[in-house]
């Protein structure tokens, strides 16, 4: 899966938890740049991300990340075939 | 010792720098950071030298722990969480201990108690130490380095709370130039100050007696109920903004970069807005030690679609009212201070809920959208208006005597000792006492003109651009130390007011000069003949 697919797929988790299908995710996209991206839809989007990509995160890890190109990072390391 | 004084201005922070600076020219950062420290243990030590060994007791042993954490991790993980777990409960029962030890002593018992200074920030500095150290975020630490982490005097009272991996690498690398941060350092320290001295303490002098009289049992009449309410809301955020700013300031003259801690609050739309502008290092780790870890747990174990109802309750709902609640009992013991919490807690679960809807309902979304931006942060306002009432006033029934005068449930006219409370009624009433009609006149405008620094305190916090705003262009939070992007929510420095631009931008010049180093001299001159603590010290 290349980054692009990734970010892409993190896209619409995104706009599936807002409910907002304007929102555009960049690699220094952070959760403060989007409005309704709070603690909670943080939380969500988590859990959505490990579903859809079969990968589980650490609360460490969650809470360490700082933007969007981070989250990518991540869920690559974590990516069974990378 | 306080920020606000000749002592700590034209005395301990010149010295301070001077030689902290002069250290590092002549090579020798060790001992640069060693008279930092040395410094730092008497700024806590003015205060009262007996809690000092509490101080340094906590960091000897969190310092243990933390290198028990090294040589166990990798190794044996079962040996390494149980030392943090160790660590963790030693902390917290440090902190209850001074904190909750007085409600076994019966009624009033905890009205009285002198809390071990800033003992809950650095007790949870150094827990989230342990756990960063735990999870492998920070490697082995020299004893110096830590010990100046958790004494360092600019946050060790009332934070920002700071990260080890945010502030201690800075000590390496230093930003900028001395004179660039000494003159944007100075400028963040006179605002700070302004903030205190002129706003927070002007406003305390006549909310704390109207406070004291509602905790004595007096009604108080709807006009002095809601000065007392909105009072102490502008007085509490200035006092405590103007802390952080203050120390933030000092830090950057250190060429340190602290954490922001709050972006104007008050123009807040929504309640979960509010706390993404309110003590933000606070909310910061809230969120990731306690909600983050909590929701994440609770909603891998649910079924339900995250979409439902009963998802919503389970991973929002229930554990926002539970830390809002925690949150609240930190800051005291009391009841007062549950109730102030878990309303917290109980609006954040409701304006979620709602926001739940308005994704359900395009009706109802349709209604949000219509709502006017003063109104929201009216009410928005308005609900932190009513809780800080339980964080200040001593007990929930002193609370609810106030909520009741701004209910205007309060008919019976005040007593007139009551009145005699608030100051500038104070001087009317002596006055009304001679039957000098000339100096009631005069009297009369001086008094209101005291009242004078609500709406003047209000049209701040409302309209003014912040710190932040006001020096964007210098802030530049762009990386942290470790070369990562700043996280975001408390490094994220707005734009500057477009339309203010030329009016409100600080620029290194004559003007900015003379303005800050007479708003430091006036607010100093103020503060010197009338002595008040912080408010946030307590905690």
């Amino acid at each position: 899966m290349t980054r692009d697919e990734v970010l892409n797929r993190v896209t619409g988790l995104i706009r599936e938890i807002l409910d907002d299908e304007t929102v555009v995710l960049n690699e220094t996209t952070s959760a403060p740049d989007v409005p309704g991206w709070d603690s909670f839809n943080n939380i969500n989007l988590m859990i959505a991300v490990e579903k859809a990509f079969a990968v589980s995160f650490r609360a460490h890890e969650i809470e360490a990340l700082r933007n969007v190109g981070e989250l990518l990072d991540m869920i690559e390391r974590k990516l069974p075939n990378a | 010792m306080l920020f606000p004084t000749y002592l700590f201005a034209f005395f301990f922070l010149p010295v301070c720098l001077v030689c902290y600076y002069l250290l590092r020219f002549l090579g020798r950062p060790r001992l640069a950071i060693l008279s930092l420290i040395g410094f730092s243990l008497f700024f806590y030590a003015w205060w009262n030298p007996g809690y000092l060994w509490i101080l340094i007791g906590s960091i000897l042993a969190n310092y243990l722990l933390s290198r028990a954490l090294i040589a166990a991790r990798g190794s044996r993980p079962a040996l390494t969480t149980g030392i943090l777990i160790v660590g963790v409960i030693g902390n917290l029962a440090v902190l209850a201990h001074y904190k909750y030890w007085c409600l076994l002593g019966g009624d009033g018992a905890c009205q009285n108690v002198v809390l071990p200074l800033a003992i809950s920030f650095f007790t949870f500095q150094q827990i989230e130490f342990l756990i960063d150290t735990w999870n492998g975020r920070i490697s082995a630490q020299p004893f110096t380095t830590y010990s100046l982490f958790v004494t360092f005097f600019l946050h060790l009272i009332a934070g920002p709370i700071t990260r080890h991996s945010e502030m201690m690498p800075q000590f390496e690398r230093p930003n900028d130039s001395v004179a660039a941060n000494l003159s944007i350092g100075l400028t963040i320290f006179a605002i700070g100050l302004g903030k205190k001295v002129f706003l927070a303490d002007s406003i305390g002098i006549f909310t704390d007696p109207l406070f004291a009289s509602a905790a004595s049992g007096n009604a108080l009449p709807l006009l002095p109920a809601w000065i007392a309410a909105v009072g102490f809301t502008l007085q509490l955020y200035f006092d405590f903004s103007g802390y952080s700013d203050m120390a933030i300031g000092v830090g950057r003259m250190f060429g340190i970069k602290l954490p922001l801690n709050f972006n104007s609050p008050f123009k807040a739309r929504n309640i979960v807005d509010f706390w993404q502008r309110w003590h933000l290092t606070l909310t910061r780790y809230i969120n990731a030690h306690l909600y983050g870890p909590i929701a994440a747990s609770v909603a891998r174990r649910l079924t339900s679609k995250p979409n439902s109802f009963s998802y919503l309750m389970c991973v929002m709902a229930a554990p926002t009212i539970l830390v809002m609640t925690i949150a609240g009992i930190w800051h005291g013991a009391g009841l007062q201070y549950v109730v102030f919490g878990a309303m917290h807690g109980v609006l954040l679960a409701a304006y979620q809920t709602f926001r739940w809807g308005t994704r359900r309902w395009r009706r109802l979304e349709t209604f949000r959208q219509s709502l006017p931006a003063w109104l929201c942060v009216a009410v928005t306002f308005g609900f932190v208006v009513i809780s800080f009432v339980f964080f200040k006033a001593g007990s929930v029934d002193a609370a609810l005597t106030i909520l009741k005068g701004m209910a205007g449930l309060t008919w019976a006219p005040a007593a007139p000792e009551i009145l005699a409370q608030l100051s500038p009624l104070k001087r009317i009433a002596l006055l009304i006492g001679q039957e000098e009609l000339r100096n009631i006149v005069i009297h009369l405008t001086y008094g209101y003109f005291e009242l004078l620094v609500i709406p003047v305190g209000l049209a701040i916090a409302w309209f003014a651009p912040n710190m932040q705003e006001f020096l964007s262009a210098h802030l530049s939070y762009q990386a942290e130390p470790d070369g990562k992007a700043a996280s975001p929510v408390v490094y994220k420095v707005p734009p500057a007011k477009g339309r203010f631009d030329l009016l409100w931008v600080w620029r290194p010049n004559v003007i900015m000069a003379s303005l800050t180093a007479g708003l430091v001299i006036s607010a100093l001159m103020k503060a010197n003949y009338q002595s008040a603590a912080f408010l946030y010290f307590q905690f």
